[in-house]
Formats: C-alpha cells, structure tokens, sequence
C-alpha cells in the first residue's frame, strides 16, 4: 500500500479504503525488515507509532484534525525534537530535555495527525556530508548489493527510510547540502527551503545563520504535498499546475558544477536535460562565478564552524567534549577566526547572493548535478585522508544555494558509473520554493518518478 | 522673535514666526549661520557648513510658505548632521582626514526625509573617528568645546558637535548615531535632549556604519517635541536598510502631552547607581517624587541582564568585531594616522574571534528577549544617563589610560541598552555644583519611543531645567 503516491494515501484513508492502522504497521513491518540490513533509525517506538495512528483513524473517522498528512508515516531526523523520543543529534549521549521538545514543524506534523515512525540517524551535530558517525552506525545505502556504501549526509537515515519503505516523508535538516546530498545518493527528492522560511525552532543548531528545514520525499509530486501541507505559504500544487507545460528556461552554469564529476554524473545529468530540451525546455547558458566564491568559503571552514563552536562552548560545553576530535579540532581553528574576517565573509556572500538572485530572474531554474560523486564505500572514507577529500565534494554543489540563500530541489535522474544514484539540482531565487517545486514537477512529467527512471534499490527489491 | 530668541526658539515657535510673517526661513538661516561663525571657533561644533545648500532650502522654505505650500510643523526650520551621515557632494569623514576625500554622492535616507519635510541643513557636526568613543575627543580633527564651561570639557561623544551645535543655539535640532549612548551621553553631558531609536525605527542607510547589529540614529533637540517631530519624519521603512523592513509604523506625537496618569515608573538597580557623582545622584533620585507627583507610579527594577553584557565579551566582539570589518582597510594601512584612543578600540576588536562573535549575536537575541519580558509590567526604567557630569579635558585626556578609566562613567549607564536594544531619551534633570548639567535617562521596551518621549515630556513640563542657557560670552569671536 505504501508505494502509493502520498496524494492516493491520503484519498484512500479519506475514504476508509484503508486505515492508518494498517499503513503504520505496514511501515513498521519494512523498518523491522531492514533494520539489520540498512539500518535508517537511531530509535523507533513501535507502540507510540501505533497510537499516533489510532489518533490519525480517529481523526479520519470524525473528520476533524486532519490535514494532508494524516495517517502518513513520517520519519524524523534525529536533531529534531519529538516528544516521546530522546535527542542525540548524532552525539554520544542523548542531549538534554529540552531538546526532546517538539519544535513547530513537529507540530504542524501532530496538528494533523501524521504517524511519526522514529527518528532516523544523522551525523554527529550535522556537520559532515558524507553520513559517516563515530558513535553510531551509518546506515547503508541500499543501491549497493555489495558493498557498504554511505547514504549521504548529514539526514543519513532519511533518504535511506524512503527508500526501504517505512516512511513516505522523511524531514531533514539542510546548512550545506544535509538534505540534497542523502536525497542524491538515495535516489530520493530532497527540498532545502530558503533560509528562514520554515521555523528551525527545536532543531538542534549548527549554524544558526544557515540551518534550514527540509524535507525528503519518493517524489516531486509528494514534496509538493508535504510543502504545502507544512508551508504556511503553500502554493506548491498551484505551482504545479502553472508549469504543466514544460517550456522553461533552464540556466546551465559553466562554472564548478560540472567539473570533476566521477563517471556517469555529468552524463546523467545531460542526458536528463536533454531529454528535457527535446520537450520544448529551452537550455541556456547561466554565469555564475559567485559559485567559486562561495564553495572557497567552505573550504576555509569558518562559517558554520564557528557558529556551532559557539553554540557548543557555550550551551552545551560537554557536548563539544564529546565530539569526534577531527570535527572538535575544525570547530576550535574555525572559531579562532577573527570576528571581523567572519563578518566580512558573511557580508561579502550576502552581496554575491544579492547579485545572483538578481540574474535568477532571467531563468526558470538553475541546473546542475546535485552530487558530483558517487557514494563512497565505508572504506573510502575510513580514514580522515580518505573522508575529507570526500566530503568536501559531496558538499561542493550543494553548498552554495546555502551559502548564497537561495532555494534548490534535487530528483533523482539517473544511475552512475557504479550503478549509483545520480540527482538533478534545480536552484532558484531565496523564497521561490513553491515555483521551484513546479518546475520540478514539469520535469519529473518528462523523465519520470524515480522508482520509474532508476528502478529499485538492489537491497529493497521484493 | 527676535536675534536675541531665534537661537534657542523651538520648532514651533519658530513655526508660529514663519506663518505670521514675524520671520522666515531665510532670516533664521541667516542669523544661525552668523551665529555659528561667531561662535564656532571656540565651540568647534562643526566640521562643515554647507551654507549655499541651506540658503537654497531656506529660500524654497519660504517661497513655498509665502506660496501657501504648508509642509508642516519642519517646514523651514534648520538642523545639522552628524559627519557620519552622507550629505550630497560633501565629504563624509567620520572623524578621520584619511577619508576627507570621501564625496557623498547623494543624501543619505534620513537627510533626504529631513529636506522632503522642509528642513534647512546648515552643517556637519564633528564626531569621534568611526563614532568609536564615548567622550567626544577627537584628535585628530579637534574636540568640539561643552558650552557649559569656559574651560574646554568633554562634550561627550560621539555625536559629540551635534550636541554642542544644539545647546549652543546654533541649531534647534542635529542628527546623531547611538551605537553605545553617543546620542544620549553627549545630550546629557551638554544639557540638552537626545533620543536612542530601536534598531529598525530609523534608516541607516547612508550612515558612515560602525556596527551594522546595533548601530541607531536619533535626533538631539532643546526639547522633548523637537526631538519627537524630527524622529517622527525620520522613522518609517527604506528599502536601504533591511532592519526597518516589517516594523509597525509609530506615531509619537499623539499622545505626547498624556502625562504619566498609570504609567509604571522604576528606578533601575546596579550598575546604573555605581560610582555615582554625588551631584548626579541627587538629581535623579529627586526625580522621582517629581513623577510621583505627577501621577506616576515609581518602584525599582533589577535588570540583571546589563551586568551579563558587560560581564561576557562576546558582546563587544558583535561591535569591535564590525567596527574592524568595516575600518580593518585604514587600521592595516594607516594605523599611525588614526586617534590613538580609537585605534586602542579597533584592536581590541582584531582579537576578538568569530565565535565570540557569533554567540554574541546569539546572545544578543536571549538577552532582548529576555529584558522584553522582565520589562512586562514597567513603562519606563528610570537612571542617570551618565554617572559623572562632563569633567575637564586636562583631567581626562591626560594619557589613554586616563581616557580608558573614563569609559563607565560615560558609557556604563548606556552601552547595555544597545545590546537591550531599548529606546530611550536623555534629558536634563539638574546641574553639578560646577553648573555642569546632568542628564536623566529615561528607558522604555523595545519600539517604546511613544513611552520614552511621553515620560520625558511629562517631566519637562514639571520642571525647567530645559530652559537654562550656557553663558557664551566667552565663546564670542570679536
């Protein structure tokens, strides 16, 4: 039942086709089934999934307290609070109470009943993309029979509870690419919003100045119900409709993006665009040099860095303590960084994302790859020479909507050299989520859903 | 009115001149303009006085009044500007003959407010390099003269030739900046009325910055509704400055003359009544049966959070750290040819780093809120403005360790409120026994003007130490 789109869920529930009950204990039957295998979840409570369903039935059966998501298992990433559950945010140690709160997206999802399956892994504070822990185990991407590839990180359980089945939402937390990059490496569809448009209130901070709200979904069309049904705005599903045509104009950076691409990327993303262009999308050179600029700033490592040394040294000191020393040791560099030199940096990428999004205007959407490697086994990355090389790739085409305050999608288009999954990045002006959710929409109509264009991940099949 | 009223007129009398005929613009301008000459070498108010450009305003002033075009209660009536503030094809220096060649090329937002309400710009007004400094010495440039004494004494900075420009009847009204009280110190310090806006009230669009979190503008007058009519043309959103984007607009003057019927008055706690000046702490204390006799209830209130923005550095590391991302280029290049008073500040802000930096900010925020929700069932927070009244410049400028030993007693009662980000009014409340005048801080919540300018109001209308004059004719150029 729960290969259904979330639109054909909820209609079903709506007219007691079937119930949340069975959806729930649907779910919890994969989450159970893969837990060895893929192990998506820090934690999972079965009996308040099932007691979060009864309310979601009760709801149905009375027609009130009900919203788009209710009755749709939901998983949540472990920096989240939600009552019920503990906190770690990928620490050692579960974090104090306050950070099992429920936060306002929490509660958008509650006000509507929806089925929250558990809380899904996430590297340690969020700071890394390739999804690797220290103290607890990486889930394992399931497009690899073979080996044990990463997920993409930080929401590293995220993409992976799609994919396996036990949730048909998964929400994600997004600073560099932490929804993007799993949602890529997953084959799944992943919306970083723009800065500030969702509440981050109770979610456990990296860098308050660029921490977004994201969610990750099987399709464009789902993330346009999940926006909408979260957004206070909305405007996705209208969006949607205003883009059925697919004459957009689609902006094609020359710089950074495509460079160093491991085999298959570029390919499959060009060979996604051009089958986008053959139906009547019109491809046309975009200059963004401010990429540069911005990815040169994450190298340096002094933004978000710092901003969660902060937060740490202060708030939460015995957290910085526990923290996997190579990531205590950047956190302390970054934060020796002189005040002014951060400020001006913040400044200098305030003014580049001014003058991209003032060029944004000539384009539907930017297009790039959204990840340019392919996912690294656990042995690639086990050592630090190993890791950082990777994880400053997986960020490099992520990073910059962030870092220039714009909003971007990713879908899944393609596999790569090494059968990997290989996603779309579409960027857009800071506040045009709902458009960008549009044109994505339009193209997902072209190339098709995921589970269409890619098949099934290897380790989920049957 | 006459020459010997004009200069301490208010805008409304000299309103009430310009629309009987008694005056005009253009003769008001004039006798400002003498007067300034006259008095100016020994006050040192003014960096440069634009006077083809105020001629210009006044005559249009006063051909449209003559022409029966009203544009209200500004119309015609002259101000100077803080040398931070951008004024079309005048150099902004902020202090500094390293940026003499700095040309603004328009006007900045509240200099452009200011003309389209009818205003006549006579001047700039010295300030302390970058606005980086509590006292009002400039060394670089000159220290503006306090009015009050004929022995140079500190005006107090650093809108430090506005408030000497204004209690010198050069001007009934001049604009500052108020990163850390240089509006309200140097309005106290020479015996006259500053307002300190919340961030978002006032554009600073324009404005030479000095920290883009907590820098304000405010206007500083001879009375409380002078310097309500100038904030009210002043405030109001601008595309220019993304702080006034979304604040409710503010009507101040309505209500103005309510008086203190209900209102809930508090003495503020430690450390606004440390190391107190015997003379300023009668004076404000006095101030208290005076609102209480005006209706007001007054208590006390313990605002810890001022004690914790002194305690934790990360705070000044969101001023120091901006001040040196804003000046680093000219501290890099040309550190021998700054104020060494200011370039001892920018310093300490090279050593501050980005983490104080960036959990200043975060406490920025928990401290706002948190003194937002203390301040609940209280109007106003009552305290000196500053804790000593303007001392010689022999006794402070004596070496920067003198210099620096002067820091709480001018800055102490006000730089916690920028980081509170309340308003609040500085307005005379008395003077020393060497006739220096001493200033009562009148603080309100965030976006409280109207509370702010209402109490001070109501204690000017009970009193009038307003209406003192210094005796100038020592300053007098034969």
């Amino acid at each position: 039942m729960l290969e259904k789109s979330l639109k054909d869920l909820a209609a079903g529930l709506r007219e007691g086709a079937f119930h949340a009950a069975t959806l729930a204990e649907e779910a919890l039957d994969r989450q159970a089934r893969f837990a060895d295998l893929l192990g998506a979840y820090k934690a999972v409570d079965v009996e308040l999934a099932r007691a979060q369903a009864r309310e979601a039935d009760t709801a149905l059966a009375s027609g009130t307290g009900t919203g788009p998501l209710t009755g749709l298992p939901v998983s949540v990433k472990d920096v989240y609070g939600v009552r019920g559950f503990p906190t770690f945010a990928g620490t050692p140690r579960s974090l104090p109470a306050a950070w099992e709160a429920d936060g306002p997206l929490v509660a958008r999802l509650r006000a509507q009943a929806a089925v929250i399956t558990g809380k899904t892994h996430t590297v340690e504070i969020a700071f890394g993309g390739i999804g690797t822990n220290p103290h607890w185990p990486t889930p394992r991407n399931p497009w690899d029979p073979r080996a044990h590839r990463v997920p993409g990180g930080s929401s590293s359980g995220a993409g992976v509870s799609l994919a396996e089945g036990s949730a048909v939402l998964a929400m994600g937390s997004d600073t560099s690419g932490s929804v993007r990059i799993p949602a890529s490496m997953t084959g799944t569809v992943g919306l970083k919003t723009t800065f500030a448009r969702w509440p981050v209130d109770g979610i456990f901070p990296l860098s308050p100045s660029l921490d977004t709200a994201g969610i990750l979904t099987r399709t464009v069309a789902d993330a346009i119900v999940a926006f909408d049904a979260l957004d206070g705005q909305g405007g996705a599903g209208a969006a949607a409709e205003a883009h059925t045509d697919t004459a957009l104009t689609l902006g094609v950076p020359k710089e950074l993006f495509w460079d160093d691409c491991m085999p298959g990327v570029a390919e499959g993303v060009r060979a996604a665009l051009s089958e986008l262009e053959a139906k009547g999308a019109r491809l046309v050179p975009f200059a963004m040099p401010e990429s540069l600029e911005a990815f040169y700033y994450l190298r340096l490592g002094g933004l978000a860095a710092a901003e969660a040394y902060a937060f740490l040294s202060n708030d939460l000191p015995q957290v910085l303590e526990s923290l996997d020393p190579n990531v205590r040791q950047r956190m302390a560099d970054a934060a020796t960084l002189p005040a002014h030199e951060y400020i001006q940096r913040k400044r200098r990428l305030a003014a580049l994302g001014g003058a991209v999004t003032a060029r944004l205007a000539e384009v539907d959407a930017v297009v790039t790859p959204t990840v340019p490697i392919t996912p690294p086994t656990m042995d690639e990355v086990g050592t630090l020479d190993g890791y950082r090389p990777k994880n400053l790739m997986a960020l490099r085409n992520t990073c910059v909507a962030n870092l220039l305050g714009l909003s971007a999608l990713t879908m899944p288009v393609a596999l790569d050299g090494e059968a990997m999954p290989v996603g779309l990045q579409l960027m857009a002006a800071g506040g045009k989520d709902a458009v960008l959710l549009g044109i994505g929409a339009a193209a997902e109509a072209v190339l098709g859903i995921g589970r269409e264009r890619l098949g099934t991940p290897p380790l989920c099949g049957g | 009115m006459d020459e010997s009223t004009i200069p301490y007129g208010s805008i409304a009398e000299l309103g009430r001149a310009y629309r009987t005929g008694e005056t005009g613009p253009v003769a008001v301008t004039k006798l400002l303009l003498e007067r300034i000459e006259s008095l100016d070498s020994r006050l040192h108010a003014f960096i440069g006085v634009t006077r083809e450009r105020a001629l210009a305003e006044a005559e249009t002033a006063e051909t449209q009044l003559k022409g029966g075009l009203d544009l209200g209660s500004l119309h015609g009536i002259p101000y100077a500007a803080k040398d931070l503030f951008d004024v079309r094809d005048e150099p902004t220096t902020a202090g500094t003959h390293l940026l003499a060649d700095n040309i603004a090329s328009t006007d900045c937002t509240a200099v452009t407010r200011l003309s389209s309400a009818g205003m006549v710009l006579l001047g700039k007004t010295h300030t302390v390099q970058f606005a980086l400094g509590i006292i009002g010495i400039n060394h670089d440039q000159g220290t503006p003269h306090n009015p009050w004494h004929e022995t140079h004494h500190i005006p107090g900075g650093s809108s430090s030739g506005s408030a000497v420009s204004v209690a010198a009847g050069m001007v009934p009204v001049a604009l500052g900046t108020d990163t850390g009280g240089s509006v309200r110190t140097p309005a106290a310090l020479c015996g006259i009325v500053g307002l300190k806006t919340t961030v978002g009230r006032i554009s600073r669009h324009g404005i030479y910055p000095l920290s883009w979190s907590i820098d304000s503008a405010g206007p500083l007058a001879r009375t409380v509704e002078d310097a309500a009519l100038v904030y009210q043309a002043l405030c109001g959103p601008d595309a220019g400055d993304r702080a006034t984007q979304g604040v409710a607009p503010d009507d101040v003057l309505r209500g103005l003359n309510d008086g203190l019927k209900g209102l809930r008055i508090a003495f503020g706690g430690a450390p606004f009544f440390d190391d107190l000046d015997r003379d300023v702490e009668a004076a404000v204390r006095e101030t208290g049966k005076v609102f209480e006799a005006a209706g007001a209830q007054v208590g006390t209130i313990d605002m810890p959070e001022v004690a914790q923005t002194y305690a934790d550095l990360d705070f000044r590391a969101v001023v120091l750290g901006e001040a040196v991302a804003i000046n680093g280029e000219l501290l890099e290049n040309h550190a021998e040819e700054l104020d060494p008073v200011v370039r001892d500040l920018l310093e300490r802000g090279q050593g501050m780093s980005a983490a104080m930096h960036a959990a200043g900010q975060h406490k920025l925020a928990a401290v706002q809120a948190s003194v937002t929700e203390r301040l609940r069932d209280v109007d106003a927070v009552i305290v000196p403005t500053t804790r000593q009244p303007a001392r010689p410049m022999d006794a402070v400028d004596a070496s920067l360790d003198s210099y620096r030993r002067f820091y709480p007693a001018y800055m102490g009662n006000t730089a916690a409120t920028n980081y509170l980000d309340l308003p609040g009014v500085s307005l005379p409340c008395g003077f020393s026994s060497e006739g220096l005048p001493i200033g009562l801080q009148i603080l309100a919540k965030p976006f409280q003007e109207q509370t702010a300018l209402r109490v001070a109001r109501a204690y000017e209308r009970e009193t009038d130490w307003h209406t003192r004059r210094p005796d100038l004719d020592w300053a007098v150029s034969p």
